[in-house]
């Protein structure tokens, strides 16, 4: 047990320290975690903002798993998931592996690369509307494109179909520098002996690739699968071009982000919105702790 | 030590959660209690009205033009403005941050679309106790000098919540110099008149539509013209185009009944128009009636605000919106005020006082002179077009005939307000749809009756 005495002692020279801390516990409290239990407290509640705060237990929770929309938005957020996941891990590797060699003017080439992550997403989300426009009067760019090489235009995410989801991946290849970033610091984390005594074995640019590069970005590989899964499940990022309020026609582009915020702001159900995002979080860690539970391709020493 | 301090935080966020962050909710508010119609002239007291601020500052400058009139009769009072996002989709999100904030206004701002909200959500109070004070002490008279059923719109369980400071009406506006070269005598020709039908505006547009896709016509420089853009995903235009069908949006129990023979016939119409090449989908062409592109277009802007537009300006007249089969229609609405549930007694006597002067006839002279366009609702100033200065020379009965088939947006009203936007939302895509033309009539039905469903789907 620690004494009266010695507790103040250690309080008086640990108050600087707790100073120092203070404004950023303060923040976590007040923006992180109050929100996390107020959500989970509104959750409870059939709560629209202006004129009802009436208590419902678990009534949101059970409305998610019985919601008519369900089938359409998590098959759309599963598919964005399948596709995405791959298309953004694999894209970026592979310009990192581009951007990693020694060339002259390389860092002006992850500058530009890097360039739209700095942008706004509002601004990316016009470029990308007018460049995806599907109109037969004033056709965007692809369409231009498409129509010169005397192809049918298409609806991108104008359309009803996956189209419109696989136009979102094919939008978000343009933030692929983000995680490029990650993985060129990655490599430069590998040392240098490993591919010195490689090259020394006669090894070709293949096999070093294979045996030393892959294996020692495993770690940042799985960092990586598990921010842009969050990422992916996450994602509303449609209310910025998408017809219908981000939907999509005939909802082809409603994600369970995009439920999340429809339900909050369009609708005004915050407890169901609430119980919406809690459903998310509990999916999220139960899909994170398989991904850790199969972690054993993760090289996390040399 | 770790231990205790972390659940003495998680504890105390806990209890401020439960406690210290009970949302601000507004009860349902009493449609009883007492009013005065007598607010002692040196009261000191401020009013917020919520007003939009994305209009370019037009709604401010309306009751800025009333605070001097208004101070003579009340000279301790300020009128504050709190000034939010207003339109379809950040109305509601507008109104519930206020509330959510406690920065709740004195006097909300609302037209035909939003007030089913403010109401529903407990936002104003029933106006009922002082309209009958003031037919009591005999000192407005509803009936005699206003177009009363402006004042019923708003009406809602049988009791009217919002003071309408104007009105508006769906009206034709024509282009004079397209007509002129398309052969129209715009003036004489026997098909353009306050009672005109539908047909006869198919008939003009026909004749326009042939006249811009004549070679004479495209020598002229009318290539690239349209004979209608009639704003069918505006709901103050498809509403009564769908009543005049007879289609109905929900049957009286609330179901979807939008799958009906006379939303077909409706829609075949609409189609019909489109594949006659006469109808503008919308403006992302570049071509449009402000532009002096299209010869005819729905609208409800005063003839100044319309000339405000240099492509068109001094060029268009107006007719009232065609009459449509027997049972016809024109769309037509309010902008308005509502008084807080927030605020109460003397100060809600004030906020009352503030609109009764803005309908008398000087805060109306004001609010036209402060640049108002559209019709006042006096009938006295309507009808002597003191509203619309400068123009007298055009057909301004356009706006103000055919009071008898005059209907307001209330389709959404069988259901929850949160269903609202997206009620509105699968309307206009299911108009857009038909006007597109990629997808069959029966299909841009069928889709349309299923959003309305997942609309409603609570």
């Amino acid at each position: 047990m620690m004494t009266n005495a010695k507790l103040k002692k250690k309080l008086k020279n640990s108050v600087d320290g707790w100073l120092f801390v203070l404004p950023m516990t303060i923040g976590i409290c007040m923006f992180t975690m109050l929100p996390i239990v107020q959500s989970l407290y509104y959750s409870l509640f059939d709560y629209d903002v202006t004129s009802k705060f009436d208590f419902v237990g678990l009534g949101n929770y059970i409305k998610v798993f019985t919601d008519s929309q369900m089938p359409k938005i998590v098959g759309n957020t599963l598919l964005f998931a399948v596709v995405n996941i791959p298309a953004v891990m694999v894209g970026s590797y592979l310009l990192a592996l581009l951007l990693n060699v020694q060339l002259k003017g390389i860092k002006v080439f992850r500058v530009l690369y890097y360039l739209p992550c700095v942008l706004p997403s509002i601004v990316g989300g016009i470029v990308w509307s007018y460049i995806m426009r599907y109109n037969v009067e004033t056709p965007g760019l692809f369409n231009q494109f498409l129509s010169k090489l005397g192809l049918p235009m298409s609806q991108f995410f104008y359309a009803e179909d996956v189209t419109a989801l696989l136009s979102i991946v094919l939008m978000n290849m343009w933030g692929l520098g983000g995680g490029t970033i990650i993985w060129l610091a990655q490599f430069k984390n590998i040392p240098k002996q490993l591919y010195e005594v490689a090259e020394i074995d006669g090894a070709s640019a293949v096999r070093k690739f294979f045996s030393i590069t892959l294996p020692m970005s495993t770690p940042m590989i799985f960092y990586n699968i598990i921010t842009t899964f969050i990422v992916t499940l996450q994602f509303n990022g449609t209310l910025t071009f998408a017809p219908n309020g981000g939907l999509g026609n005939n909802n082809a582009t409603y994600t369970y982000g995009l439920k999340i915020y429809h339900e909050a702001f369009r609708r005004y159900n915050m407890g169901y919105a609430c119980a919406l995002a809690w459903v998310l979080v509990i999916v999220m860690g139960i899909l994170t702790s398989v991904l850790f539970m199969t972690n054993k391709w993760v090289q996390y020493d040399d | 030590m770790k231990k205790r301090i972390f659940v003495a935080v998680i504890a105390l966020v806990l209890l401020f959660c439960t406690v210290g962050c009970k949302p601000n909710i507004l009860e349902k508010p009493s449609d009883e209690f007492d009013v005065s119609l007598s607010v002692p002239s040196d009261i000191t007291e401020t009013l917020t009205l919520m007003i939009p601020n994305n209009d370019g500052d037009v709604e401010r400058n309306y009751i800025m033009s009333l605070v001097p009139g208004f101070k003579e009769l009340y000279p301790n009072v300020t009128i504050k403005f709190d000034a939010r996002t207003i339109s379809d989709e950040k109305y509601s999100e507008s109104v519930s941050a206020a509330i959510a904030s406690k920065n709740v206004p004195d006097l909300f701002w609302t037209n035909t679309l939003f007030y089913y909200y403010l109401i529903a959500k407990n936002c104003v109070v029933s106006l009922e106790p002082y309209y009958a004070a003031e037919a009591t002490a005999g000192t407005l008279d509803l009936e005699g000098e206003y177009y009363e059923a402006f004042f019923d719109m708003s009406t809602y369980e049988d009791k009217r919540y919002i003071v309408p400071r104007s009105m508006d009406s769906v009206v034709t506006y024509y282009n004079t110099e397209l007509l002129t070269a398309a052969g129209i005598d715009y003036k004489n020709d026997p098909r353009m008149t306050n009672n005109w039908t539908w047909e006869n505006l198919m008939s003009l547009c026909q004749q326009v539509s042939d006249f811009i896709q004549s070679e004479e016509g495209k020598a002229l420089g009318y290539g690239n013209c349209y004979a209608l853009q009639p704003e069918f995903s505006w709901e103050a235009v498809f509403n009564p185009v769908m009543l005049a069908y007879g289609s109905e949006v929900f049957a009286e129990n609330g179901d979807v009944a939008i799958d009906s023979a006379e939303t077909l016939e409706m829609a075949n119409m609409i189609r019909g128009l489109k594949e006659n090449g006469r109808v503008l989908r919308d403006s992302t062409s570049g071509s449009t009636f402000t532009n002096g592109k299209v010869a005819f277009h729905f609208s409800s802007s005063g003839p100044a605000k319309m000339d405000l537009n240099s492509q068109i300006s001094g060029k268009f007249d107006a007719l009232p919106f065609p009459l449509i089969g027997e049972t016809p229609k024109i769309g037509c609405g309010f902008v308005g005020y509502g008084i807080s549930s927030t605020t109460q007694g003397v100060k809600r006597d004030l906020a009352w006082q503030f609109l009764k002067y803005m309908i008398s006839k000087k805060g109306q002279m004001e609010l036209i002179n402060g640049g108002l366009a559209t019709p006042s609702i006096r009938v006295d100033l309507a009808e002597e077009k003191e509203w619309s200065k400068g123009f007298q020379n055009l057909n301004l009965d356009a706006w103000l005939v055919g009071e008898n088939y005059k209907v307001c947006s209330n389709f959404y009203m069988k259901h929850d307000p949160s269903c609202s936007f997206d009620t509105l939302n699968a309307l206009q895509k299911f108009m857009n749809a038909l006007t597109d033309g990629t997808k069959s009539v029966q299909k841009c039905i069928d889709e349309c009756k299923s959003d309305l469903q997942e609309a409603i789907s609570k």
